[in-house]
């Protein structure tokens, strides 16, 4: 680690401790976008962000408060220059001290003033009756004043001179900050509830029914649009290149600030069902923190939009409208149930926690300047918190550098606690008090940089020069573990010991080469189609390394193995042997003839299992022609013109026009198909952060709905049986008509108003018991790290060892508790199944059962004196299994929708679940299976096949087996 | 003489013939069937009035019966309004649409959305089921065979097979209509079978070997005698055809709420006035686990839709089979 010299001017000073190159860079100081000191306005800068670098209330300790007797107070207070302005609902805009509280003046601006904004000596403000006024900063007089159609919602922006103003009605107005006339005045298109956020010379903002826009600054004219699909009440907040909304369905949506294209999106609801977002999220270098209405409070990453922690307040019964405030080192938000909590940024530990008075809680965003909090409650008090009488805390700024003078974005900057990541111009600012900290800067590629830093004065020009790691060629090959044959086009990754990232793809043989840096550094091949993924680890040492191995396993159920030109051995014997099979019977029959015996080799049931079964290949050609032609073909045809891009089939002329090509496109595409099922490459399949090849997932949660189905059906027979028997046994009496309408009415209450009523009814003694939710993948991690953390024999995606049954596992571990737990639940989705099932079962038993009971052997047994009773249920029902079986054989679909719905709503794991998620998936993740498309293609039409194999299976065992039960079922028309 | 006094009593009223046609004697005239069927008259009656408010809503609303209009006012109220004077059943926060409203726009939409596919499946599988029982040839080669396997695919995964693959190549507006012509084009197997089935047992009736030795041609024996007889499968499917509409327009929308999975819809936009659709919404923002019945009439009213008009068409259905029959 080299450290770097640095001459600073008096004000700070820097211990030059090694040799290296030193810059100083007398350049003004270039600010990252909103990083201002002071609360100048609505969100802290006119990118409504909510960062400030300044360090904010460290303590709850209450330095003033000042209740102003006018109203409540609902909208922030603003402050510059040592002057707080905030406005009550009565109207009036008042002037405090920062320093003690007390009202140098205040002014009428009109009913339910906006946030405030303060621009050099004028303070300007809106009001819900259209008002917009600009006072003086010194005495509140009014310098202009102006109405705008409609109420102004939220606040104003303000830049160069002038001033921008959303209105409830839809218009965004450009007003001249000297006097107040308008410059432009466009329509958004619909309603506005939030303010714009401005940004370089780009006004962003969000209409009442979710269409995020970007208008110019200069003359208001459309830059991009984006419809989010669900109503949104606040305005956006914009950092770097990122811009952030909440929406009424609770979800963050992060879009790029140049074109509008989505890059992330999070949904709240995947922490509580039902939340919403009311309020802006605060953005900052690295985080997106967002408060939810229901009173949680959570830290996403801003690239990836992952969770890193979240905060549970109470829910008041009030939506929470106040921003997120962000400082280096904490957050304050407003919760539910008046809570302003201030939590650590990295951590999510909370710092310290207070309730304000005022009783309600809607609270008006708090403002952060220097180390005091500002914030404003209900009874119409505004309350200073923090330490102001601390030491004063100065601006330290500067820019990270490469050795060609470049900036360096992203590199990590810390000074002790304090973090910070600089943004595109390499710029980076802390607030810091007179001391001594340790600075150091990280980027991946560069060698960190460490330092010790003494602050006593304020410090704007601090330049970082990085120097970049020395990288040398690494090569190696990606091989299959069993062949030891190349595989190309893998994804091979790098990682470095200081977080370096390089990747590289493998040639046609599958090799590759990358550049690394010494050290040890950790290669990974990202599981290329049909495999797993591998990783090594080399070590460099200042050279070149060759000969890196990563080999790959086969994953999935290869039929053949992964070599699909195996198929060409496998084809020509099949047919061989089926060809001898047919020669063999012939000849058989040829000798009965010859003998005088009919020709008929087998039983009438043996000859109905023989073409029941030599039926199915024709009919799994069938729907995998339909999965292929409707589920692949057509989509992709629709969208790319060019046929043998998709399916690699290689004609002159590639478009519609030439049949040919189409046939060939088609066959072509079908063949690659069939081969990929066969051979077990069927992509990946996620749900929610999981991401596996699709086989792995299947492995590991089939036996889940397995176990699942059986409980159900078992409940199901026990109750429909005896419901079945009674109400057909006496057609028209109450048991029936009573069983018929239930059947259509618990038909038509869909399932998972059922299943929601019966998770609601169970929740509370779900919980007081079993220390659970009766939902969600089983355990959930509180309950696990109650009973002492993870099981070892418990996997990531809730797979368990060794059997992969839950209860079966628990048991064989001797878990009671875990047991206990997978009883009650599966317990509990089994009933609604069977309450889902039964309905369906016995509307199509109806009649049926009715008719078996006239069955001569029915009545000869009436007419050998056997009681009702008898009859019914040892009599009947024997002969009555067969119907049974039909009926189940033939709604099986229906069963497994019932139970696909149940596991999905429950968020279990389970074949189910995964089945409605790859289908609901399909269109946004493209469609699987195409030519030249990777394959991390979908895995919905595999899904679709192994329930329709099921469904068949299914069939086939039922009537099979009722046919061997009742001969007779053989002489009636087929099916 | 006595045959004089005989010749002129008065002829002894006559008992209403039996007609000439197969069906069993002692029918009775329409109206008094009409009378001992209890189920279909109110059926008939359920039906018609959703027939009449949706023939109301399409006069009044016209063109712009889909465009259910949305208010973020309510949207973002954690008190939105419950039944009362400006809102008869209250209001669905969330996508802020009055209940009352979109279920009277979505009649429409449901009659033609559930009931179209139902009256073509039954149409096209009717049709097909007894052609296929009675000439039991190719045709019914054909028929038996594409039934298994669209009997094979679960209705509410096939659906969105072929809804994927055909509505890449319509536009936008025709979405809708795409999905209601496919839904039919799935469910006619559950209609053909059976029909089938009892065409064949139907086809060997001895009055239908009377009425071909009698002359009468293939087509005027399927009319006349076979395709009246084999109908009765039809009634019975029906209402279960209506679970499976509904179960597709509810679940998918409201799948999105409880877990990671993303909402599918094949409705235009989010607040489209569909009754599956609502009582998704109002599901998805009514009820909370934690708060027990939460908002019920955001679910309540959908949902009473729903199972009224699935019982309009079991007690149609019941009481037709009767009324067919002869019971």
């Amino acid at each position: 680690m080299l450290l770097l010299v640095l001459l600073l001017p008096p004000g700070g000073s820097l211990p030059s401790t090694a040799a290296g190159l030193a810059a100083v860079h007398a350049n003004a100081l270039p600010t990252d976008p909103g990083a201002t000191v002071g609360w100048p306005t609505l969100g802290g800068s006119q990118n409504r962000s909510g960062y400030t670098p300044s360090v904010g209330a460290t303590v709850d300790q209450l330095v003033w408060e000042d209740c102003l007797g006018g109203g409540a107070v609902r909208t922030g207070p603003v402050e510059s220059d040592g002057a707080v302005f905030v406005g009550t609902t009565s109207g009036l805009l008042y002037d405090l001290d920062l320093s003690d509280g007390h009202v140098d003046w205040s002014a009428f601006v009109g009913p339910r003033p906006t946030t405030a904004d303060v621009s050099g000596s004028l303070v300007v403000v809106g009001s819900a009756d259209g008002n917009l006024t600009a006072l003086s900063v010194n005495n509140g007089s009014v310098v202009w004043s102006r109405t705008v159609p409609g109420a102004i919602a939220q606040g104003i922006a303000v830049a160069d001179g002038a001033a921008y103003v959303a209105t409830t009605t839809g218009r965004v107005l450009e007003v001249s900050l000297s006097n107040g006339s308008t410059d432009w005045n466009v329509s958004a298109g619909s309603a506005l509830s939030g303010s714009v956020a401005l940004q370089g010379s780009s006004l962003y903002l969000a209409t009442s029914n979710g269409t995020v826009e970007a208008l110019s600054a200069s003359s208001g004219s459309a830059q991009w649009e984006r419809p989010l699909g669900s109503p949104v009440g606040s305005a956006p907040a914009v950092y770097g290149d990122l811009v952030v909304i909440g929406d009424g369905s609770g979800n963050v949506s992060a879009l790029s600030a140049s074109d509008g294209a989505l890059e992330w999106r999070w949904s709240a609801r995947s922490l509580v069902p039902g939340d919403s977002i009311s309020s802006t999220p605060s953005v900052s270098p690295g985080r997106v923190v967002v408060a939810t209405d229901l009173g949680e409070v959570v830290a996403l990453n801003a690239s990836s939009g992952d969770r890193l922690w979240n905060q549970s307040t109470p829910y008041s019964g009030y939506p929470v409208e106040a921003e997120p405030v962000t400082t280096p080192g904490l957050v304050y938000a407003i919760g539910g149930g008046a809570m302003l909590a201030a939590t650590d940024l990295a951590t999510g530990a909370v710092a310290w926690s207070t309730a304000l008075d005022g009783g309600s809680a809607l609270l008006s965003a708090p403002a952060v300047v220097g180390q005091v909090l500002l914030v404003g409650d209900d009874a119409g008090c505004l309350s200073e918190i923090g330490s102001p009488m601390g030491p004063p805390a100065w601006p330290v700024a500067g820019r990270v550098l490469t050795q060609y003078g470049q900036p360096v974005e992203g590199a990590a900057v810390s000074a002790d606690a304090l973090a910070t990541t600089t943004g595109p111009s390499g710029a980076f600012q802390f607030e810091l008090v007179n001391g001594t900290y340790a600075l150091s800067v990280d980027a991946p590629a560069y060698q960190s940089y460490d330092a010790e830093l003494t602050v006593s004065g304020p410090i704007t020009n601090l330049s970082i020069v990085l120097r970049p790691l020395p990288l040398f060629p690494l090569f190696g090959s990606v091989t299959d573990q069993d062949s030891g044959r190349g595989i190309a086009g893998a994804v091979v990754q790098l990682e470095g010991a200081d977080g370096y990232r390089a990747s590289a793809v493998t040639d046609a043989q599958g090799d590759f080469e990358i550049l690394g840096g010494n050290g040890t550094d950790t290669f990974e091949v990202l599981a290329p189609s049909g495999y797993g993924s591998a990783q090594a680890t080399v070590a460099v040492d200042g050279g070149a390394v060759e000969g890196i191995a990563l080999q790959v396993e086969p994953t999935g159920l290869s039929i053949v193995g992964s070599d699909p030109y195996r198929l060409d051995v496998l084809l020509p014997i099949g047919g061989i042997v089926l060809a001898s099979v047919g020669l063999t019977v012939e000849g058989l029959r040829e000798r009965r003839r010859s003998a005088g015996l009919p020709p008929a080799l087998l039983s009438r049931f043996a000859e109905y299992v023989a073409m029941r079964l030599a039926l199915i290949p024709g009919e799994i050609a069938a729907v995998l022609l339909l999965l292929y032609t409707f589920g692949t073909f057509l989509p992709a045809a629709a969208t790319h013109e060019n046929l043998c891009a998709i399916s690699g089939a290689g004609c002159a002329s590639c478009g519609w026009s030439s049949p040919g090509c189409v046939v060939s496109a088609f066959g072509s595409g079908f063949g690659t198909f069939l081969v990929r099922l066969v051979t077990g490459n069927w992509g990946f399949a996620s749900y929610g952060p999981l991401s596996e090849p699709a086989a792995q997932l299947l492995d590991w949660w089939l036996p889940d709905s397995v176990e699942l189905a059986l409980v159900a059906l078992a409940l199901s027979v026990a109750i429909a049986y005896p419901i079945s028997i009674l109400s057909s046994a006496r057609p028209d009496s109450p048991a029936d008509v009573g069983s018929r309408l239930g059947s259509t009415v618990g038909l038509l209450v869909p399932s998972f108003l059922v299943l929601l009523a019966v998770y609601g009814v169970a929740y509370e003694g779900f919980v007081r018991t079993l220390g659970d939710s009766p939902y969600g993948l089983v355990p959930t991690p509180l309950w696990l790290s109650d009973h002492g953390g993870v099981p070892s024999w418990i996997g990531i995606a809730g797979n368990t060892s060794p059997t992969g049954f839950p209860l079966v596992d628990s048991l064989w571990h001797g878990d009671w508790a875990y047991a206990r737990l997978t009883l009650v639940k599966t317990l509990l989705q089994a009933g609604v199944i069977a309450l889902i099932y039964v309905a369906i079962y016995l509307r199509h038993l109806r009649g049926v059962v009715a008719r078996a009971l006239t069955s001569p052997s029915v009545v000869a047994a009436r007419a050998r004196g056997l009681s009702e009773r008898t009859i019914l249920w040892r009599h009947g029902g024997r002969s009555l299994l067969p119907t049974y079986l039909l009926v189940f054989g033939s709604t099986i679909p229906a069963y497994i929708g019932a139970q696909a719905l149940v596991e999905a709503i429950s968020n279990d794991t389970g074949l189910g679940t995964l089945l409605l998620t790859e289908v609901v998936r399909a269109p946004s993740t493209g469609f699987g299976f195409v030519h030249g498309v990777a394959a991390s293609g979908n895995f919905y039409q595999v899904a679709i096949f192994l329930v329709v194999v099921l469904v068949l299976a299914t069939r086939l065992a039922a009537d099979v087996v009722a046919r061997y039960l009742d001969p007779r079922l053989l002489e009636e028309a087929p099916r | 003489m006595g045959w004089e006094v005989v010749a002129n009593a008065p002829a002894p009223e006559a008992e209403p013939e039996p007609g000439w046609d197969d069906r069993e004697p002692g029918r009775g005239r329409r109206l008094d069937r009409l009378k001992r069927n209890p189920s279909l008259v109110a059926g008939l009656a359920i039906l018609g009035l959703f027939a009449l408010v949706g023939l109301g809503s399409l006069l009044w609303w016209g063109r712009g019966l889909a465009d259910l209009p949305t208010n973020s006012g309510w949207a973002f109220s954690i008190d939105p309004p419950g039944p009362s004077d400006a809102h008869p059943f209250g209001v669905i926060n969330g996508v802020g649409v009055d209940v009352f409203s979109g279920l009277l726009r979505a009649t429409p939409f449901d009659l033609a959305l559930v009931g179209g596919p139902i009256l073509l499946a039954a149409l096209v599988g009717g049709l097909l089921g007894t052609y296929a029982g009675f000439s039991m040839g190719s045709v019914d080669l054909l028929v038996t065979g594409a039934s298994d396997v669209l009997v094979g695919i679960p209705s509410f995964l096939l659906i969105f097979v072929l809804y994927y693959g055909v509505v890449a190549w319509v536009p936008i507006p025709d979405h809708l209509l795409v999905f209601g012509l496919l839904f039919g084009a799935i469910l006619w197997p559950y209609y053909a079978r059976p029909v089938r089935a009892l065409a064949l047992e139907v086809s060997r009736e001895r009055y239908v070997e009377a009425a071909r030795a009698a002359g009468a041609s293939g087509r005027r024996l399927v009319a006349r005698h076979v395709l009246p007889n084999s109908l009765a499968p039809i009634f019975a499917q029906a209402p279960i055809d209506v679970y499976t509409v509904f179960f597709v327009l509810t679940v998918f929308p409201f799948l999105g709420c409880f877990s990671p999975i993303p909402t599918l819809s094949v409705l235009p936009t989010t607040a489209f006035p569909e009754w599956g659709n609502l009582l998704a919404l109002g599901a998805c923002h009514g009820w909370s686990v934690l708060g027990g019945v939460g908002f019920w009439w955001m679910y309540t009213f959908p949902l009473a839709a729903i199972v009224a008009f699935g019982l309009g068409v079991s007690l149609l259905c019941d009481g037709a089979e009767r009324y067919v029959s002869g019971r």
